[in-house]
């Protein structure tokens, strides 16, 4: 009998092969397209063209457009062998057939999974060695390829076998195909929807958060995504990365020896695995016949995935519609988790729709997610009151003032006629880092803002930017904090870093030429240092080159710094002083002398007659009589400030709120272009004489008002400045 | 011998098997009766090892039989529903069935096709109720289990082709000493094939003893006992047309 009980076990293995064959030759043939067809088949873009290795590439199994589609497939595969496998415990008819044949359960469980194994294996290794093989014969063998070979190949088998046992757990604990479906992917996309759920709730909620926040550069703040930050945690996604850095060699690379491969990874999946499947026979073995075809028979499961759901839909909502406000996201999510809740409950899960159990089951998601809500909307002010009860040992923040004395970490970009620098400066003195910790205080007493233009208080409008708060304890842990709006009143709060002692020493150096430190950008100070001078009146009209020896050079950076260390933040952004002329200082004299506008390459010094020092020393070498000149301005065409005024170009970026003239010729070039409705052209000789003296070279934006563009008499080009008034 | 101790049986909150106890010995054509509904096909299934008990035992030889690989394989189960994959044809299913079977007889099969007049070619999904019925009859006799179990085993089937299926189970039954569990509601054809019967009625036996003394001991015919045993009281048809 025992011979005739293997004979049987060997003859149900059969069926279980017989049974997937098809779908295995499948994708079998898929694989093959993707992988050794990929890197070898296309013309201009195969492994046997010296056009496209160029002798350097050492080896490609697959093409790179292929990367995700062909981890995507073979995840594909695992579930589909699975559903080959065991849907017979989805169906009535084939459960009885199954189940009433002189074979046990365990035999039943390890036939299927021994089959599909064996596919799986085949369809991730086969393609794999053929590419090597072909790889060997267009460019030969290179170092470290056949285990870089194995281990990719193993770790699409491992991808695989995860899908294969987490959709086999799926279907044993389901009814119904549908219900197989939602349990199986959901198990498997569980840890990323979790992830991609409190990166999106920490982004939505919790102002401040700096996790997963990318600059206007693209660069993370502080570390990858929540996403990203457990890519390997995912069944889904852990081997994307390894993929992406082992699928192709080229040399010269950083190093002619290729990456060392990830075993660790591979073992802790591998770890998992037989969890995994420890557990699929376990729920195999308890399987109630009686469940198949039937769904709604799984307990509390569709209660726990629905209240899943619901958190998901509020992270979607957090992420999709987050800038409408939080009422509106919290709206729209609960009638979306509503629906979604009973259509699940009603047709896949094949639940009662009573009231009561309806009430108390989405009651209990509800509460979760506003908790969750309380939490997170909470969590700024809790870290924050932690963090001010630290002794702090140094600070970094964002710069948010004038470019011209820009020192520290630094990263520039022009947008439209304005331009945007992410800029970081640093403190260490606890009296300034309470001051900064004050200003970061009112941020999270903002609350999460909307982007808006408030025209009645205008520093009410909120626009974006890359603010970043950075402390340092004395442990050395450091605490991040990143905010991609803000409001313009909390912008002002933030210049009056300007009248630090830190920032007015770090000014003078760069305008002196002192030793700036190894991180810091010199941009600036080159500029002082080594560009070339000119001297400009207020409108651009004349402009005079100065040349200037080492001596006069530090004599003007003297009288200049000895101005600007007087200068307060208020007088420096905000200043009512008359506006007498402009001092550039280019290394691109050939461009900057056609727009006057600024660039990393130049600095201005917009002269007021506040600056005592640099108006003696020009009068005393009979330069300040060539800008003190009274142009006759033709027009003057306003607009008003508003950074959401546009359906063209409006402000969807950071950008710098401090405004310096410029110098085009068009009149429409304005740094926010309106799209419709008359231009405000003003031509009244009475009107344009009570403007001129309040139009400002530079001004910082915050308070509102208007942009000129101005037209002097007799000459075609057009000065853009500001007039701090609608 | 298959013995059904205490057996208990629950689909969620509802009882359906409420301490059953029952015995079929070799040569026994035992037959289950009862109402829709009433779980003839869960106490088949149940003592076939597929369903598993919530309490009490299914032994076949004093083996459990639920799991056991050798107790399941002298057992045949022909449900309601026949288990056929719908795109092969009955040869197909004889070849599935021959893996699995070790008496399964190839000759009895090629006679029984012969005799039922079906196709061994003829894909399982073409064929009308009556057909698939006769097709699971034919593989039922052919894997020479000791223990067949059979649901509905005459529904869809015309007349002449009932008393045929009746004397074939008898001739088996008497041939090779098997036994057969027959759930059915076709009460006259089971009157005249079983020598047991058990009447199934809100998850207990209100009857399980000999057809005989159905007769003997209440003059009735398995019918009118069906009928005097019946618990839904009478409908009047006039009053609802």
């Amino acid at each position: 009998m025992k011979s005739f009980n293997k004979k049987c076990g060997r003859y149900d293995f059969y069926i279980a092969l017989k049974k997937n064959f098809w779908i295995f030759l499948l994708f079998l043939f898929a694989f093959i397209l993707l992988i050794p067809f990929s890197t070898v088949g296309l013309k201009k873009d195969s492994m046997f063209e010296i056009s496209f290795t160029h002798d350097q590439v050492k080896w490609r199994f697959l093409n790179e457009k292929v990367l995700i589609i062909t981890l995507a497939l073979f995840i594909i595969s695992g579930i589909l062998q699975a559903f080959f496998a065991f849907d017979f415990l989805l169906k009535k008819r084939e459960t009885t057939m199954f189940l009433s044949l002189g074979i046990t359960r365990k035999r039943m469980f390890l036939n299927r999974s021994l089959a599909g194994v064996i596919y799986l294996l085949i369809s991730a290794f086969l393609p794999m060695c053929i590419s090597l093989f072909l790889n060997k014969m267009a460019v030969g063998l290179y170092e470290k390829e056949v285990v870089t070979c194995l281990y990719l190949s193993g770790g699409f088998f491992l991808v695989e076998l995860l899908a294969f046992f987490i959709t086999s757990v799926g279907i044993f604990i389901s009814g119904t195909y549908l219900e197989a479906f939602v349990y199986g992917m959901g198990l498997m996309s569980l840890p990323t929807a979790l992830t991609f759920s409190l990166g999106s709730f920490l982004n939505g909620l919790c102002l401040g958060n700096a996790y997963g926040r990318k600059n206007y550069f693209g660069e993370y703040v502080t570390g990858k995504s929540f996403i990203k930050m457990f890519f390997k945690a995912s069944p889904l996604t852990f081997f994307y990365d390894e993929l992406c850095k082992h699928y192709t060699f080229v040399r010269p690379n950083k190093s002619p020896i290729p990456p060392g491969i990830n075993i660790k990874i591979l073992t802790v999946w591998i770890f998992v695995l037989v969890l995994i499947v420890f557990l699929a026979f376990i729920i195999f073995e308890k399987r109630k016949a009686e469940h198949a075809g039937i769904m709604g028979k799984t307990g509390i499961l569709p209660d726990i995935y629905l209240n899943m759901a619901a958190v998901i839909i509020f992270a979607v909502s957090l992420k999709i519609f987050g800038d409408f406000g939080l009422v509106f996201v919290f709206v729209s999510a609960t009638i979306t988790a509503l629906l979604a809740h009973l259509f699940l409950k009603k047709i896949m899960f094949g639940c009662d729709l009573k009231i009561k159990n309806t009430c108390i089951s989405f009651g209990i998601g509800m509460s979760f997610v506003t908790a969750i809500f309380i939490l997170f909307l909470n969590l700024p002010g809790i870290i924050y009151g932690n963090l001010s009860s630290k002794e702090i040992e140094s600070a970094r923040v964002s710069y948010i003032g004038s470019p011209d004395y820009i020192y520290g970490k630094a990263l520039g970009s022009s947008i439209n006629k304005t331009n945007y620098i992410l800029n970081e400066i640093s403190f260490e003195n606890k009296e300034e880092i309470k001051k900064l910790l004050l200003i970061q205080k009112k941020f999270i007493e903002s609350g999460n803002l909307s982007f808006k233009t408030d025209k009645k208080h205008f520093e009410n409008t909120v626009v974006p930017v890359d603010l970043v708060f950075s402390y340092k304890d004395k442990k050395g842990k450091i605490s991040t904090f990143y905010y991609d709006r803000a409001n313009m009143s909390e912008l002002e709060e933030m210049l009056n870093l300007d009248d630090t002692k830190t920032v007015r020493e770090k000014q003078s150096q760069v305008i002196l030429g002192d030793d700036l430190g190894s991180e810091s950008v010199t941009w600036a100070q080159n500029a002082y240092q080594k560009g070339e001078v000119y001297l400009c009146d207020k409108f651009f009209e004349n402009s005079y080159s100065l040349n200037l020896n080492d001596k006069t050079r530090k004599m003007l950076l003297k009288a200049i710094n000895a101005d600007i260390s007087k200068e307060s933040s208020k007088e420096r952004y905000f200043s009512k002083a008359d506006a007498v002329g402009v001092l550039m200082f280019t290394l691109n004299p050939d461009v900057d002398t056609k727009s006057f506008s600024y660039s990393l390459n130049n600095t201005f010094i917009y002269l007021t007659k506040d600056y005592e020092n640099t108006i003696k020393l020009l009068k005393d070498n009979d330069l300040y009589n060539l800008i003190d000149r009274n142009f006759e301005i033709e027009s003057i065409t306003l607009q008003e400030f508003n950074p959401y005024d546009s359906a063209v170009n409006s402000l969807s970026n950071p950008f710098s709120l401090y405004f310096m003239s410029y110098v085009t010729d068009s009149n429409d070039d304005f740094m926010i272009k309106k799209d419709f409705g008359n231009e405000n052209v003003i031509t009244d000789k009475e009107k344009i004489e009570k403007m001129r003296p309040k139009l400002k070279n530079a001004y910082y934006l915050s308070r509102g008002g208007s942009l000129a563009c101005v037209k002097l008499k007799g000459n075609d080009r057009y000065v853009y400045m500001f007039l701090p008034e609608k | 011998m298959i013995r059904v101790e205490n057996l208990e049986k629950n689909f969620g909150k509802r009882k359906i098997l409420d301490k059953i106890s029952l015995q079929v010995d070799l040569g026994d054509i035992y037959g289950i009766i009862g109402y829709n509904g009433v779980g003839k096909t869960t106490l088949l299934k149940t003592m076939a090892g597929i369903y598993k008990s919530d309490k009490g035992k299914v032994t076949l030889d004093d083996k459990e039989i639920y799991e056991n690989a050798y107790c399941k394989s002298k057992c045949f189960v022909m449900t309601e529903e026949v288990s056929f994959f719908p795109q092969s044809c009955l040869d197909d299913m004889s070849k599935f069935y021959r893996g699995y079977y070790k008496n399964f007889d190839l000759e009895i099969y090629g006679n029984l096709k012969k005799a039922f007049m079906i196709d061994g070619k003829q894909k399982n999904r073409s064929f009308s109720k009556g057909m698939l019925r006769k097709a699971g009859l034919i593989i039922a006799f052919s894997v020479g289990a000791d223990y067949i179990f059979l649901d509905e085993a005459f529904d869809g089937l015309d007349y002449l082709m009932r008393k045929w299926v009746a004397d074939m189970i008898r001739s088996y039954v008497k041939k090779r000493k098997a036994a057969i569990i027959i759930a059915s509601h076709n009460l006259n054809e089971l009157e005249n094939l079983a020598g047991k019967i058990a009447l199934l009625d809100e998850g207990r036996f209100s009857y399980n003893g000999e057809v005989k003394n159905i007769k003997e001991k209440y003059g009735l015919s398995l019918e009118k006992f069906f009928e005097k045993e019946r618990k839904i009281g009478e409908v009047d048809w006039n009053e609802i047309f």
